[in-house]
């Protein structure tokens, strides 16, 4: 046992354990590249539906591969419905983004229309960022730099649109995979039942 | 019963504290269950990195003086068993911090060299 007794440091180690596993962030990565392989094909119907297949089958490898190897917690009631108000108000955020960006944007002000695409990074950016440090994920930051950075390149080094959806995406996917392998190999699946862990 | 009041009325903070609280694995499980509404052994096995022999003793000793219970609950279909605290274990961790703090802000301060 050398785990320390700081009240806040277990709290957050707590909310930290639902984000070893890197599935959110596998989650996060897919819904870059898919917006990138949206830009590139225009399959607006099809990614929608990914997105959402991904994000049960994130759900279901939570609940069979995941709980049964790191073990499962309820979280308390009031975070539980902060949660939801935060993961409620992104979804809202990322509508908006999603019509302001499919719809036309020729009736606001100049400056708007020519760095419409690094305002829409940076909102992108700023969703990630305020996520990251709800769920007190540092890495997050780092992403949300990312892709600040990449909607930088596509603004004033005239990289590809879709790149600067793609090549963040494919970044957190990679993260998210070697966090998912590492929470794999530190966490075998019991071979026995603890004490009062199942039945 | 718990093996010392956590709250009891005319003694020093120090007479005071929850002896059972204050052996470090049960205050990690506790604290653990604090912060959270209920966990799994699994869970607090992997938290506090104790062995399996050790949590089921200490999780028998906080069970016995009704600081946390043993709930049954469906996950998957199947049944699970959850461990949260009590009430009486929720308001006995608060005091143990309480007492705690009392009895570290009373010590004198160490002599600067």
């Amino acid at each position: 046992m050398q785990k320390g007794t700081d009240l806040k440091q277990i709290q957050r180690r707590v909310y930290m354990s639902y984000f070893q596993d890197g599935l959110w962030d596998i989650l996060l990565g897919v819904f870059l590249v898919g917006w990138g392989v949206m830009i590139m094909f225009e399959f607006v119907a099809v990614m929608g539906g990914i997105w959402v297949a991904f994000f049960f089958i994130v759900l279901g490898l939570k609940r069979w591969l995941i709980y049964p190897r790191a073990g499962y917690i309820k979280i308390a009631e009031a975070r539980r419905q902060q949660m939801k108000m935060v993961i409620m108000g992104v979804v809202l955020l990322l509508l908006g983004l999603a019509v302001s960006f499919l719809f036309d944007v020729g009736s606001q002000p100049a400056w708007i229309g020519e760095y419409f695409m690094f305002l829409f990074g940076a909102m992108m950016a700023i969703i990630i960022f305020v996520l990251g440090y709800w769920w007190k994920v540092d890495r997050w930051y780092v992403y949300a730099g990312l892709v600040l950075a990449a909607f930088a390149a596509h603004q004033w080094l005239y990289a590809p649109l879709n790149l600067s959806f793609i090549v963040p995406g494919v970044v957190v996917i990679l993260c998210g995979l070697g966090l998912l392998l590492r929470f794999l190999r530190r966490y075998p699946k019991p071979a026995g039942e603890g004490p009062g862990a199942s039945g | 019963m718990p093996a010392a009041s956590s709250d009891v009325p005319g003694k020093p903070p120090i007479a005071s504290i929850d002896r059972l609280i204050h052996e470090p694995a049960r205050y990690l499980i506790m604290a653990y269950l604090f912060v959270v509404e209920s966990a799994d052994a699994l869970f607090l096995q992997r938290q506090t990195e104790l062995t399996w022999g050790n949590l089921s003793s200490h999780l028998s000793k906080l069970e016995e003086a009704g600081y946390i219970a043993i709930k049954k609950e469906f996950l998957n279909k199947k049944p699970h068993t959850m461990l949260q605290l009590t009430d009486e274990g929720r308001e006995a961790f608060k005091g143990y911090r309480t007492n705690m703090k009392q009895v570290l802000d009373d010590l004198p301060q160490p002599k600067q060299d």
